[in-house]
């Protein structure tokens, strides 16, 4: 049931990437998933174009007059509903949003990507008022394990100061996660031979889903 | 190999495709999202009915007889056409000539 919408306005944050793995991982664990391909790049539909045999479904069909409602559908049929939401500050983004029960806010160590996260996050907390409030978490994109430059630790440290909250998992920058889109296939269908660091991957995108679905929890029983 | 999977996800079954309430509309909320720049990407424009042309075009003026203004005007509405198409059909008849 729960709708997920992966929304940054800045493009080049790792949405399509966030939105495959979170999907293709919720699957690999037994959950029944779609995900809304709202991104005119259309990087899921192509995706699912290809050979794998995951059970992810992709709908790349919705506009801003009916993606709200494709959303609710979806989550009447589904275990879990995402949304790969376009990098660009539209009214079909900002429908998603309000259909949705979670809004991850990808983000690079980079002021260009934290500010407009910041600006998604103002539309949110505006949004409050009229409609309720939407929880969101910012997640940090791209990250290398063990290292983080100073932009990085400066804009962390500003968004903690903010009081915005943050994944304690980044989804680092990984050749597997680029290699789905590759080949089109999820982490667990790609051969470890062929790619780097699979088993990495594949760790790291359990971690980050658990998060989210506890994070999911946690927010149902505070309802 | 055997991989240790968080807890979070070793049970998904306590989330289940429940029918949501239908999104309300609030009319306050699409004013919002546009005072943050959220606006309609493609929005919907009005279909214009005149063809363009990509020829440059000049305004033509002249007094002609009645009888020739109603015939030419009457011709063009039975082609389906505009006065510039009908007009440009008369001179390719000149060239012709």
């Amino acid at each position: 049931m729960p709708v997920i919408v992966i929304s940054n306005p800045k493009g080049g944050t790792g949405k399509s990437t966030t939105s495959l793995v979170l999907a293709t991982t919720l699957a690999r664990h037994g959950a029944s998933v779609t995900a809304f391909d709202c991104d005119p790049n259309r990087h899921l539909v192509a995706w699912k174009d290809g050979p794998s045999q995951s059970k992810v479904e992709v709908i790349g069909h919705a506009d801003s007059s009916n993606i709200a409602r494709m959303l609710k559908a979806e989550a009447a049929r589904q275990q879990f509903v995402i949304a790969d939401l376009e990098g660009t500050a539209s009214l079909m983004v900002a429908s998603a949003i309000l259909a949705a029960d979670l809004v991850i806010i990808p983000t690079q160590g980079s002021a260009m990507d934290a500010s407009q996260a910041r600006r998604a996050i103002s539309f949110i907390d505006d949004q409050a008022a009229a409609v309720g409030p939407r929880p969101y978490r910012v997640l940090f994109t791209r990250t290398k394990p063990g290292f983080a430059t100073r932009d990085e630790r400066v804009i962390r440290e500003t968004l903690i100061g903010s009081g915005v909250p943050l994944f304690g998992t980044d989804l680092a920058e990984r050749a597997a996660y680029r290699s789905m889109f590759t080949y089109r296939l999820s982490l667990e269908e790609m051969d470890p031979a062929a790619v780097n660091g699979l088993d990495k991957a594949v760790e790291n995108a359990d971690a980050l889903v658990g998060e989210v679905v506890e994070n999911l929890r946690a927010t149902r029983q505070a309802a | 190999m055997n991989r240790p999977v968080p807890a979070g996800l070793t049970g998904l079954s306590d989330f289940r495709p429940a029918q949501a309430s239908e999104p309300q509309p609030a009319p306050a909320a699409r004013a919002i999202a546009e005072a943050h720049g959220f606006v309609e990407r493609n929005p919907q424009t009005i279909r214009k009915r005149r063809k363009p042309t990509e020829e440059p075009t000049y305004s033509f003026t002249a007094r002609v007889s009645v009888r020739s203004a109603n015939a030419f005007i009457e011709w063009c509405e039975r082609e389906r056409m505009s006065y510039r198409e009908g007009f440009d059909r008369l001179v390719e008849k000149i060239e012709k000539a």
